[in-house]
């Protein structure tokens, strides 16, 4: 999904735009001048090591280049909201965490190398799911649409 | 940081009803572009640094490559958002086109001032279009967006449509709160801009 016809596909997608401004933290391993990405920075400029928060378009393209890292501090929220997850999938806000849990999930999965995030994905996916048909049996032909929509994105991703 | 402003243009309009315009931000439109032509002059003074210095900026990777680099990745975002906020306001208005009028007076005054000089003319172009289309085939495109199962329906008047319309050569008198039976061509005009609304059932 990394290609470049998917991400020209959908290019005046708003949700698209407003998913890739999500923020990753990275770690710069080049310096790089006249940028302002560093708010703890002097001047306009990024040092070699410093370690700031990228939205993830950005980070994804210097990612290609080998001109930064993700930051570890990524995985440990990440583990706990796992175990938060794994504990009861139905009762963890996600929106307050990303609002586009699932889009940014298998945006940020290729670029961390982490294999088990699409099948986390998924497995989160399928509690709620249930719990929303449980909760609300009229919903089912909406619910039945985000799990077409969910699918594709899941067959994208392994 | 890069590319901020550009995105908060772009969830001016995911924020809204879908489908609903907002006012067209002339002055967070400007200043993304003026993000623009920053990013640009970094972008070129890099470049012309690294010259001066004998540098090859095809080859060489040193900071002042990953500056213009990262300034030429901020523009190409700041590109991206601006077209798509453009380019989905143009597809509302496009609709506006075909479901409220041709006729850029013919739109409630709320939505016409939501709209920029340029969005207006586009508005005017596209309606003109869709018109001398439609004249050269002699269709009525924009009526019955949705199957009709009736030729006629009935309809009730909501509002002050004025008297001596004429429908189908029969003079009516349109009095507010009235019911007509009317053919469906001739009622969808006013029911979508609001004057007259269909009684179902």
């Amino acid at each position: 999904m990394n290609d470049g016809a998917s991400r020209n596909a959908n290019y005046y997608d708003l949700d698209d735009i407003v998913i890739e401004e999500e923020l990753v933290p990275v770690v710069f391993h080049k310096s790089a001048n006249g940028v302002k990405v560093d708010p703890s920075a002097e001047k306009d400029c990024v040092e070699e090591g410093a370690k700031v928060e990228l939205p993830f378009w950005l980070a994804r393209e210097l990612y290609l280049r080998q001109a930064v890292s993700i930051n570890s501090s990524l995985f440990q929220s990440h583990t706990r909201t796992r175990r938060e997850i794994q504990a009861d999938a139905a009762n963890v806000d996600l929106r307050s965490r990303c609002s586009y849990f699932y889009e940014f999930g298998c945006k940020i999965a290729p670029l961390v190398g982490d294999r088990t995030i699409g099948k986390m994905l998924l497995s989160t996916f399928q509690m709620r799911y249930q719990d929303i048909l449980t909760k609300a049996h009229r919903s089912v032909c909406n619910g039945f649409q985000i799990l077409d929509g969910f699918n594709k994105r899941r067959n994208q991703l392994v | 940081m890069h590319g901020r402003l550009a995105c908060r243009l772009v969830k001016e309009i995911t924020t809204g009803e879908k489908g609903q315009l907002q006012p067209f931000n002339d002055e967070l439109l400007n200043e993304v572009t003026k993000e623009c032509s920053e990013n640009f002059l970094v972008l070129q003074s890099l470049i012309r640094k690294m010259q001066d210095e004998g540098l090859d900026f095809q080859t060489t990777r040193n900071a002042d490559h990953y500056g213009a680099l990262i300034n030429h990745l901020s523009l190409i975002r700041n590109k991206r958002c601006l077209m798509a906020y453009v380019y989905n306001r143009a597809e509302i208005i496009q609709n506006l086109v075909w479901k409220v009028g041709l006729r850029l007076f013919e739109l409630p005054e709320e939505i016409q001032e939501k709209l920029s000089h340029s969005e207006k003319e586009y508005f005017n172009r596209h309606s003109a279009a869709l018109e001398s289309y439609m004249s050269k085939m002699d269709l009525d495109l924009n009526v019955d967006m949705v199957p009709p199962k009736d030729p006629y329906i009935k309809v009730r008047v909501l509002d002050d449509v004025g008297e001596g319309i004429v429908v189908s050569d029969k003079a009516a008198n349109f009095a507010r709160h009235s019911m007509h039976f009317l053919k469906r061509t001739d009622a969808e005009p006013y029911i979508s801009r609001g004057l007259m609304e269909e009684l179902t059932g």
